[in-house]
């Protein structure tokens, strides 16, 4: 070890430098190569000051995280972390509801619409304590359903169950956008997965009273990230109407 | 940010996994692998990226569990924290936050989280106590942590944002965390 880092060590030690470097690790203001060593160093006994002061401030700000949105992972997540630890058990998979209703080999023969209603009819006789209060069913210009959204009303969760998206390329990405029936705005509800069948996450309040105010959802094609200018671009995918439901208005 | 009871389930699958059982590691992960997606989601603001990092903070968690000490932290502040840490490097590792709609979406998300705080709607008490303390920081140095460790900006970025050099940030940064410290006690 040089000369030069021994010092920059041992100044480590010093209470007002551990103080600094414990807060701005935290605040995830050190750079990767500084960030690296304090994580190296605070399993040393030698550096346990730095590793109290590092809990200190983790434990203070971890309320910020309380009102923090969850969103459900790719089923790919658990696999691919299942393949490199490699383990054989799966945890089991919980399947949604609108992917299990549509189906074929359920409902081959019966109209998607048809489907949903009755989808939507079984949902708000059986999950009341979390009711479903919105759903959309976004289609392209010819008709053809590509995905469904639906949100509920007590979790504040959006679900999408996606039927069949276009192909992009690795450098698009979809974006969702809600129009709203005060002021006819479109705003972002942020961006769709291009490879999951399925996916939830909950919203937040702002992105909750956008859907409470929507008028429809549209689905455009992005430049990878979302759109640059906050505005969805010409190539829009599919649209759907945001219907509001019965269930949701007995209780709200 | 979990329940006692949650907790102390939280603190047992860790232990378990420390002890490389495999059942209390899938059960661990249903429990808090959504949490923890969100969290990953607020810095990085893409469902991919954010789903490549809970992978990595899982991998983490599964060979540092035996780490974990329940006398210094609550299980879901250290199992947060790892989330964070990975997707702070993640941004600093690809040295991009996209322009446009994504800084536009993360700073709505700040102004929620910001006004959350201000107003202190459905706090509980230690939330109370941390938003107490922010309260009596200077704006800027109010903003620039929270957009710090909320949205993971870094010194260049708040510098950007706030249209000052990176060394007033830095000062503001510093200023600020010793205010907080003062202010929460020891």
């Amino acid at each position: 070890m040089s000369g030069t880092m021994k010092n920059t060590l041992a100044r480590y030690q010093q209470p007002e430098v551990a103080e600094h470097l414990a807060s701005q690790y935290v605040l995830g203001q050190l750079s990767i190569l500084v960030t690296k060593r304090l994580e190296r160093l605070r399993l040393e006994y030698d550096y346990k000051l730095i590793d109290e002061r590092i809990s200190y401030w983790e434990q203070k700000l971890s309320p910020l995280n309380e009102k923090t949105p969850e969103l459900a992972p790719s089923p790919q997540t658990w696999k691919n972390i299942q393949k490199q630890l490699k383990f054989n058990a799966a945890p089991q998979k919980q399947v949604s509801w609108v992917s299990s209703i549509l189906n074929p080999k359920w409902f081959g023969a019966i109209s998607f619409a048809c489907c949903l209603m009755f989808a939507v009819l079984l949902i708000n006789g059986s999950f009341e304590e979390d009711p479903l209060s919105y759903v959309a069913v976004m289609e392209t210009s010819d008709n053809q359903p590509q995905m469904v959204a639906a949100t509920y009303g007590n979790s504040k969760n959006l679900v999408l169950d996606i039927i069949e998206l276009p192909e992009i390329a690795e450098t698009e990405s979809f974006e969702l956008w809600v129009t709203s029936k005060t002021d006819n705005q479109i705003r972002s509800l942020g961006q769709v997965p291009k490879d999951m069948t399925s996916f939830q996450r909950q919203l937040s309040e702002a992105e909750w009273r956008l859907i409470k105010d929507s008028s429809y959802l549209i689905l455009s094609i992005e430049e990878e990230g979302g759109s640059p200018i906050g505005e969805p671009s010409e190539l829009v995918v599919s649209r759907g109407l945001c219907i509001r439901l019965s269930a949701w208005d007995a209780q709200s | 940010m979990s329940t006692p009871i949650e907790s102390e389930l939280l603190e047992e699958l860790l232990a378990r996994c420390a002890l490389q059982d495999q059942a209390a590691f899938a059960r661990l992960y249903q429990k808090v692998a959504g949490k923890l997606n969100g969290i990953a989601y607020r810095i990085l603001n893409s469902v991919d990226t954010a789903n490549e990092v809970l992978q990595e903070a899982f991998i983490q968690i599964w060979n540092n569990a035996g780490e974990y000490r329940a006398d210094k932290a609550e299980p879901m502040t250290w199992m947060a924290s790892i989330v964070r840490y990975r997707a702070y490097d993640r941004i600093k590792f690809e040295k991009r936050r996209i322009e446009g709609a994504q800084y536009k979406a993360d700073l709505e998300s700040f102004d929620s989280i910001e006004s959350t705080h201000k107003t202190g709607i459905q706090m509980c008490e230690l939330s109370q106590e941390l938003s107490n303390c922010l309260s009596i920081l200077d704006d800027n140095q109010h903003k620039s942590i929270l957009m710090a460790y909320y949205l993971g900006f870094s010194r260049e970025e708040l510098a950007m944002h706030f249209e000052r050099p990176v060394n007033t940030i830095k000062s503001w940064l510093r200023r600020g965390a010793e205010r907080l410290k003062q202010c929460l006690g020891q």
